[in-house]
């Protein structure tokens, strides 16, 4: 399975090549937003800037291309600096839970026996907890911030890594190479990283990909609850939030404020879309098992 | 088959201490005085608090004694279910949640069968239909229905739902339903507002009720048909693929047989882990769906409490989040057990 | 004895990304009524395909694309898909190589024999069809099969399973039993069993029976006429003594060589064959056996004709074209 295989598997179905196209847009957006939209305090990039002091949102004008949000924060600044939010908090949660889960679901597969029986508890126990309310109160608890929501996040986000690692090194245990290893004396970090761990690394791939979007989606959804990113600053989840007391519009004039959810509900749809559909292209393409019956597609 | 249930009977307590180990090392990220919030019974107890109170409180309640000490006190405490008194709701945080659940619980009831029903129908419908058109379109909509985060997907219901079409407000009942239901001559029998209502002979207020439920049972459903639809559909081709379906064929079993008799019945198997799990998250209640549409169940609450830093609020529901997971789980296994007949007799 | 089933040139295709797979690749052949026809060939050879396009139960992407399969004097391949699905299971029907998983795990099998009479006949009541699928299998030899009817297949031997499958195939008493290597899976001793249970019911029933299997010995044993199958073709087809006795085509030589002696219970090592059966794919123009043969000659890269070297013994090899 080799790197171009699976490019040449994404750019197979139209699907595939939207989540591509997504990501790479908003890639683009994160890496040049001060370019694209440049900061009115350069030390506190992420600091959305305010127009004025009036509490009711503005229409799109030529200084505000998306008009501007309750608390009269810009919009479109908004939108382009809480892109690079997003792939900071995916990129970062994303990156530690599956790191963690590898390492425990490692030491777990491999050894067996009671040290498996024992983490797989523990794994257990930070799973009896819904995803984001264990988030929600981890981040209470540890107090306001993007960091905190990071910490939280990563906290109760290695379980499904670290199980998918040690079922993949179940199975593999079983294979012969293993044994043959073992047995030619190969110690047992060597036999972890050089026999089992590349065999196992798609469906980490596969997951981490997915769950970019879930990620920013559950930082996003502390912020909306208003107990994530601190006040204005650049995060999608907050934006909503802002937009939310706006939604239902004037008397008679149910649209009126439509951009102020529109724009930061849409930039995160797509994001989440763009990732979605990534991952479950790159599904298709790496695990044999979902592929159709004698290639009939 | 018992021998696994025992098994998991026996796992149980072991897995609920651990649930209480990370309920109360979190509590350690918080100074004595926040925890102190915890133990504190009454209102009363919270008036005019002087330093030196404070300091009697925390010796009081061993708050400055060695860790599993405090552990041991505190789970003493939990045994009891005192859990403390909620600022945010004014009673104790007990009381507050059980005040909450009965309208989770009637959201969960009426949400459950959209749901999992639809779900279920879709990803059939989208199996059998295997790369054909009706099943792209399927696709496209569970694709984008599991893309689209809730408090997205909520608001624009909300504002097509009231904001425009003006029907369907939020909250859990009208103003003048709401006097209804307090007054003396409402009887209370199940906490669940439409059965109370048609129970009291006010079907009036029953439909009240139902009409604030529409928001939240559309958003959780398409939010939540894209998991239900995905598993029904690759375990319903999984299913499709099998040889038993040939032979069904090939003794002339009608095709619509041959996809509900035979090809569902074995691929609800693994729905059914699913669906439990779902029917559980609704029974925990929804953070954000409860807030954005007002309606006052558990998960509002927690949002609420965290907002205002309650914290024996929050650790109070965390608590109960972890014992109804782990619980419901556990009957979750078990009914997949009795479901598969393979699994039950071994 | 009269014509039961006759296939005319039988294409059934594979249309997938990579090309065309011609698993059947125009076949003929015919059962008379009360005879067991055998079609014996190495895997992938196109045995198994031929049976699930008589019953028209081909999955996609495969498509039959030509030819004419004549049961009763009608056309198979011209009958709605309704006509169809009442042929199945009532006047033609098939039991497989893995009891295990052709049968469906989450059901008894007294519902899943009771099943295949209620499809076909609506009127009879769920009481009457379970009473029916209890008194099946005690005659397949089942023991005890008021208690069996009850039990799920993963209860059961696999010799008890494919007794139950039997059973189900037979219950409405069909003209047809095709028989897709239903020995396969077993023990030899089970297998044996199995056979002379087919054998009986054959003829309490008069049920003709096409009987697919890669076993030469198994074949020897239970037909009457024999076909062999090699990618997608038959290559020769004739009674089964002169088969056995004197084979014509090299395949079929090559096949009967790697049996120590006929009709002894021996070690099938069918693999004395250079070579190995291609992929679908992959099979050569014109003579399909000509990689692998060792007497191939310029010739052989066009189609070798059908010839009728003997009455009712044919063969398909240039070896034995007069004008050549």
């Amino acid at each position: 399975m080799g790197f171009s295989w699976v490019l040449k598997g994404l750019f197979k179905s139209p699907t595939s090549v939207l989540g591509v196209c997504l990501v790479l847009f908003f890639s683009i957006i994160a890496l040049f937003a001060p370019w694209i939209a440049p900061p009115e305090y350069p030390d506190e990039p992420y600091l959305l800037p305010k127009a004025g002091w009036s509490a009711e949102p503005s229409p799109p004008s030529a200084e505000h291309p998306f008009g501007t949000t309750e608390g009269q924060y810009d919009i479109f600044y908004g939108i382009v600096w809480g892109a690079r939010t997003a792939f900071k908090v995916g990129l970062i949660t994303v990156g530690f839970s599956a790191l963690i889960g590898i390492v425990v679901g490692s030491i777990s597969g491999y050894f067996g026996g009671w040290v498996d029986e024992v983490i797989m508890r523990v794994t257990d126990i930070f799973m009896a907890f819904p995803f984001l309310v264990a988030a929600m109160v981890l981040t209470t608890i540890l107090g306001k911030g993007l960091d905190k929501i990071m910490i939280a996040l990563i906290t109760f986000g290695w379980m499904g890594y670290a199980r998918l690692i040690r079922g993949s090194f179940l199975a593999a245990k079983e294979e012969l190479y293993v044994l043959a290893a073992k047995a030619i004396g190969v110690s047992d970090l060597s036999i972890i990283f050089k026999h089992i761990l590349p065999n196992t690394i798609y469906p980490v791939i596969i997951q981490a990909s997915m769950s970019m979007g879930s990620m920013v989606v559950s930082a996003s959804a502390l912020s909306f609850l208003g107990i994530g990113a601190p006040e204005g600053y650049a995060d999608w989840g907050q934006m909503i939030s802002y937009a939310r007391n706006w939604i239902v519009g004037a008397p008679g004039d149910a649209l009126k404020y439509w951009y102020t959810f529109f724009y930061p509900g849409g930039a995160i749809v797509l994001f989440v879309l763009g990732w979605n559909l990534l991952g479950d292209a790159l599904r298709d393409i790496l695990d044999p098992k979902l592929r159709g019956p004698r290639g009939a597609r | 088959m018992l021998a696994y249930i025992v098994r998991r009977l026996l796992i149980l307590p072991f897995i609920l201490i651990g649930v209480t180990f990370l309920v109360f090392f979190m509590m350690q990220f918080l100074d004595p005085v926040q925890r102190l919030a915890a133990y504190i019974k009454s209102p009363e107890e919270l008036k005019n608090l002087s330093s030196e109170d404070i300091e009697r409180l925390i010796k009081r309640y061993g708050l400055d004694r060695p860790l599993w000490v405090q552990y041991l006190e505190w789970v003493k405490k939990i045994v009891h279910l005192d859990l403390g008194w909620s600022e945010v709701a004014h009673q104790p945080v007990k009381d507050a949640i059980l005040s909450r659940f009965p309208a989770t619980l009637e959201l969960a009831l009426f949400a459950v069968f959209p749901v999992i029903w639809v779900g279920i129908w879709l990803g059939v419908i989208s199996a059998v239909h295997r790369d054909r058109l009706l099943d792209q379109v399927i696709r496209v909509f569970a694709i984008i229905g599991w893309s689209l985060p809730s408090f997205v997907f909520g608001i624009f219901i909300l504002f097509i739902l009231y904001g425009v079409l003006g029907l369907f407000p939020p909250g859990r009942l009208s103003l003048w339903a709401q006097a209804v239901v307090s007054s003396q001559e409402f009887k209370s029998y199940t906490g669940l507002l439409v059965i109370d209502g048609i129970l009291n002979g006010r079907f009036d207020v029953a439909l009240d009720a139902l009409r604030h439920l529409v928001g939240p049972i559309i958003t959780l459903s398409y939010l939540w048909w894209a998991f239900i639809l995905r598993i029904t559909r690759s375990s319903m081709l999984e299913a499709l693929n099998k040889e038993y379906i040939t032979t069904a064929r090939a003794k002339g079993v009608p095709e619509r047989l041959v996809i509900h008799r035979h090809a569902k019945r074995n691929a609800l198997i693994p729905v059914v882990t699913v669906a439990g799990m779902m029917v559980l998250g609704l029974l925990g209640g929804v953070v954000i769906t409860e807030t954005i549409f007002d309606y006052p169940g558990i998960g509002r609450l927690a949002a609420t409490a965290s907002q205002q830093l309650d914290y024996p609020l929050i650790l109070g529901i965390t608590l109960f989040y972890g014992f109804l997971l782990v619980v419901g789980n556990l009957i979750v296994d078990v009914l997949y057990a009795i479901i598969d007949p393979r699994v039950r007799l071994e | 004895m009269s014509r039961l089933l006759e296939v005319l040139g039988l294409k059934t295709y594979f249309f997938m990304e990579a090309g065309i797979g011609k698993a059947v690749d125009g076949i003929s052949f015919y059962i008379d009524e009360g005879e067991v026809f055998g079609l014996v060939g190495e895997s992938g050879c196109g045995k198994s395909v031929t049976a699930l396009s008589i019953m028209r139960l081909i999955p996609p992407p495969g498509r039959i694309v030509e030819g004419k399969v004549i049961f009763e004097g009608e056309d198979l391949l011209k009958k709605t898909s309704e006509e169809m699905r009442d042929i199945r299971g009532k006047k033609i029907s098939m039991i497989f190589q893995e009891p295990m998983v052709a049968l469906n795990p989450v059901y008894t099998i007294g519902f899943q024999i009771a099943e295949a009479i209620i499809v076909h006949y609506p009127d009879v009541s769920w009481d009457e069809a379970w009473e029916r699928a209890v008194k099946m299998l005690e005659r397949v030899g089942i023991p005890n099969p008021r208690r069996r009817a009850e039990e799920y297949p993963y209860q059961m031997s696999g010799g008890m399973r494919q007794r139950a499958m039997i059973a189900m195939a037979m219950i409405n008493n069909p003209r047809l039993l095709i028989a897709d290597e239903p020995t396969t899976a077993l023990d030899v001793t089970i297998q044996a069993q199995i056979l002379e249970l087919m054998d009986e019911l054959k003829r309490e029933f008069k049920t003709s029976i096409l009987f697919i299997t890669h076993d030469l010995g198994v074949i020897a044993e239970v037909s009457d006429r024999v076909g062999v199958m090699y990618g997608g073709k038959i290559v020769e087809m004739g009674d089964v003594f002169s088969i056995f006795d004197e084979p014509l085509h090299p395949y079929t030589y090559g096949l009967l060589s790697s049996l120590p002696k006929l009709n002894e219970e021996g070690k099938n090592r069918l693999y004395a064959i250079p070579g190995v059966v291609p992929d679908l794919l992959a099979f050569p123009e014109g003579c399909r056996f000509r990689d692998r043969c060792s007497c191939a000659f310029l010739k052989c890269e066009d189609d070798p004709p059908m010839i009728e070297v003997k009455e009712g013994h044919w063969v398909s090899c240039w070896r034995y074209a007069e004008d050549v």
